[in-house]
């Protein structure tokens, strides 16, 4: 009996084991596994080169975005990759290296040769923190989760961080991106937004510098939501979608006439800024001359209309609409110069713009020029405006070396203009010439011509006519006014009156 | 007895029979995918003067899988590597050529190389030069600094005495590795200073600066007798007679701290030698002098710019 059992158990394993056989084994694709991670880099590349002008990378380093995000652009060739980015001083750089498309965990590009744009953020050096020996934690190995179907969107995840970062088709360079960009940025004036969703009120503060947006709903004791963005060309884009009330958003568009935020998920979703009357100074100037005929000033600059304006004189009048403001003087009749001021306010700040009447045959005669010159020291020069009809001869007593300048009236601005370089007399055995300085920066014009700085007539609180001096060159205000020689060579002499004020007699 | 065979011979008929049903046909696509870039001017110039000469695949294009993963490393820069590639070809690959035979550096040099563009930070502020993984792969770090070291600008060292601290020490260094592994040295140079090996206190006090007088040419050669024949090999070949003789006298005395030391650290130093050059040229048929002579040579042709680090013409063999 035993042995039937055993006998019928050993018939019965032939079965068992044919079970496995009956099964029909179709492969689920019809190709391998590795040819198709093969097409789908082959595919990948020729997405990633099909970009005319390239790509845009909203590229986060770090685990935890602590830098927030910035931009990079790409253009891919057949071999190579040349980059650009905002974090380059010169907008205008790029730089070309390798990259290769591998299977290694899933479809991976690696920027394979080193690129000093690309590697900035994951070379490491030696010492700790930002930048030590984890470097900032960036990648330059993805694996790539997404193709949109449209093919204008790449969804990449850092192989170390694993961080999840978006690539979008450019149609522009990859510098002139950059550079719209950096003028988007530069632009943006305010850091404060409000928005109001679904009844509800949210405060927005966009920290540009950290590269982090923190929204909070005041008075209800929630938590802020806060979470890193990058700029784009035209707005910004958040790490990671955020919901605020019910709507999930990440993408906003800049809206410059309303200057504000518009999600580009859900358009009801808008931070408007906040403005500063800084805008309204760096449009039109924070000093207005006129003659003393009634005068009508107008100027264009978006969002005029978002400030409020009020006079300190009865004889100044403000009108905002839309773009435009206008500021209308009455005639001075009053035989002598005056001036008032315009006050404007937005975001909970105020600034000044000072409104002046003067003709230029009330500035000539004597002034005294206080300053600080270049050892500190406040001096107190006597000088004179005199003129021949055609220019004005600014003559300045530097010590026992009168020095004469020679200035031009611009009657619509309302201030002399002063020409760069120009000889000015001797000290010494020494030609002088005139020079423009910014004190804080340490640099100045020299014996350069083609710069030009400006004495601005205003009254001062003690009715005196006092003339200030402005102007720019490169980047930087002037705001000393200089004589310089050169003694030999590369060996310069300089002296100059810092912040000078012109009082006239 | 009988009645089980006859059951066991249908089923076991059965059996085999069902293991073929599955009709797996090979398909003529292989399944294994290579070229993950387009070959570019450098790759092809690789192509020659290393895989095909050598089978030695030199990669200079960053893949995760050959890095350390316990550290943050970035690619090479090309230009740097095509120089790099330039060097170990000239410096190490056509020496050993000269010295040894074509047949010689085909068996037994490295088959794989990885340069990476800078050091491997520790997070206690010293760095890794180049390391080397069971005498196979050798990887090169700090390849971006390349430039500066061969200017003279880097670390203090001349452009000869940089190139070899940083990159082509590391490759004698392992190379000899692997030459050990390959055919063992007389146990005989493990018994010039057999209880002076101090494993991982090397870099310590009072080992780190002592090295000379306890009878070693670096710090790192007290490590093991390995580490120590590596070294001495790599140190002698690099350098000149002078320099040599100037390493030797400062080891001329013996060690204060270890009453036991009976020699100098000069004598132990030459005996050592001894051994090293009596194993290389008996094992190897390889004169270390001559080897030396030959890399000073190289070195100093590269040096004075005869050399063309750039070059990228592919001379094709066919």
């Amino acid at each position: 009996m035993k042995n039937k059992i055993l006998a019928y158990l050993l018939l019965m394993m032939p079965a068992l084991l044919a079970t496995s056989c009956l099964k029909d084994q179709d492969n689920l694709f019809e190709k391998s596994a590795s040819l198709r991670v093969s097409e789908y880099l082959s595919n990948t590349k020729r997405v990633l080169t099909s970009s005319e002008h390239g790509w845009a990378l909203d590229f986060f380093p770090d685990r935890k975005q602590s830098y927030g995000g910035y931009s990079y652009t790409l253009k891919f060739t057949d071999q190579t990759v040349e980059v650009c980015s905002e974090i380059s001083n010169d907008l205008t750089y790029t730089e070309t290296s390798t990259y290769s498309l591998d299977n290694e965990d899933g479809p991976v590009i690696a920027f394979d040769t080193y690129n000093n744009i690309f590697h900035f953020f994951s070379t490491p050096s030696s010492g700790s923190g930002a930048g030590g020996y984890e470097a900032y934690d960036g990648d330059f190995i993805f694996i790539i989760m997404d193709i949109s179907d449209d093919e204008n969107t790449i969804t990449l995840k850092g192989v170390r961080s694993g961080n999840i970062l978006y690539m979008h088709r450019i149609s522009e360079s990859i510098v002139d991106y950059q550079l719209r960009l950096n003028n988007f940025v530069n632009n943006l004036v305010f850091d404060l937004a409000t928005a109001e969703i679904d009844g509800q009120k949210y405060v927005v503060n966009i920290l540009a510098d950290d590269r982090m947006i923190v929204i909070g709903k005041p008075g209800s004791g929630e938590e802020d939501i806060e979470v890193p963005f990058c700029f784009d060309s035209d707005g910004i884009s958040l790490y990671k979608p955020v919901t605020i009330g019910e709507k999930e958003v990440r993408v906003f568009k800049y809206d410059e006439p309303n200057g504000a935020f518009v999600s580009q998920e859900d358009n009801s979703v808008v931070f408007y800024g906040q403005l500063s009357p800084s805008i309204v100074i760096n449009n039109i100037g924070d000093k207005i001359t006129s003659g003393n005929a009634a005068a009508e000033l107008k100027y264009t600059f978006n969002l005029a209309d978002r400030f409020t304006y009020t006079p300190t004189a009865d004889w100044i009048n403000v009108k905002a609409e839309g773009n435009s403001l206008t500021i209308s003087l009455a005639a001075n009749t009053t035989g002598t110069p005056r001036s008032g001021a315009i006050e404007v306010a937005g975001n909970g700040e105020k600034a000044m713009i000072s409104v002046t009447q003067i003709e230029v045959a009330d500035l000539l005669g004597n002034y005294t020029v206080n300053g600080l010159d270049s050892d500190n020291q406040a001096v107190a020069d006597p000088a004179t405006i005199t003129t021949n009809g055609a220019f004005y001869t600014l003559t300045i007593h530097y010590g026992s070396y009168p020095q004469t300048v020679k200035m031009l009236w611009n009657a619509d601005e309302g201030r002399f203009e002063i020409p760069s370089a120009q000889a000015t007399g001797t000290i010494g055995q020494y030609s002088i010439w005139l020079t423009f300085l910014n004190a804080a920066s340490g640099t100045w014009t020299a014996a350069n011509t083609g710069y030009t700085a400006y004495l601005v007539p205003t009254i001062a609180s003690d009715g005196k006519v006092n003339l200030l001096l402005g102007g720019s060159y490169g980047t930087y205000n002037i705001d000393c006014l200089g004589f310089g020689t050169t003694l030999s060579g590369t060996d310069y002499f300089y002296d100059y009156y810092a912040d000078p004020v012109f009082i006239k007699k | 007895m009988k009645k089980y065979i006859y059951y066991i011979i249908p089923m076991m008929l059965l059996s085999l029979t069902l293991t073929s049903c599955s009709e797996d046909g090979l398909s003529s696509t292989s399944v294994i995918t290579t070229d993950s870039y387009t070959k570019n001017e450098f790759d092809k110039w690789l192509e020659e003067n290393y895989r095909k000469p050598y089978n030695i695949d030199f990669k200079y294009r960053y893949e995760e899988i050959e890095s350390d993963l316990n550290y943050y490393t970035v690619p090479a820069q090309l230009e740097g590597s095509i120089k790099m590639a330039h060097l170990v070809k000239y410096l190490c690959i056509e020496t050993y050529n000269e010295v040894a035979g074509i047949e010689f550096t085909r068996s037994y040099f490295p088959k794989m190389f990885f340069l990476s563009g800078v050091w491997e930070y520790e997070n206690n502020g010293s760095i890794v030069l180049g390391t080397a993984e069971g005498g196979k792969k050798i990887i090169l770090h700090g390849i971006n600094f390349l430039d500066n070291v061969l200017a003279g600008s880097y670390g203090g060292y001349t452009p000869t005495e940089g190139l070899n601290h940083y990159f082509l020490k590391t490759i004698h260094h392992e190379f000899t590795h692997i030459l050990n592994q390959t055919r063992d040295y007389p146990t005989s140079f493990r018994q010039v200073t057999p209880s002076s090996y101090v494993s991982d206190s090397q870099f310590s006090e009072p080992y780190r600066s002592a090295y000379l007088k306890r009878g070693f040419v670096t710090a790192y050669a007290q490590t093991n007798s390995n580490e120590d024949f590596a070294e001495m090999v790599s140190m002698y070949v690099t350098h000149d007679a002078d320099w040599w003789e100037n390493l030797l006298k400062s080891a001329e005395t013996t060690w204060s701290e270890d009453p036991d030391q009976a020699e100098t650290g000069r004598v132990l130093i030459e005996q050592k030698l001894d051994i090293v050059r009596e194993y290389m040229f008996s094992t190897w048929n390889i004169d270390i002098d001559q080897l030396r002579s030959t890399i000073l040579r190289r070195q100093s042709n590269v040096m004075a710019g005869h050399v063309d680090l750039m070059d990228l013409t592919v001379n094709s063999q066919n």
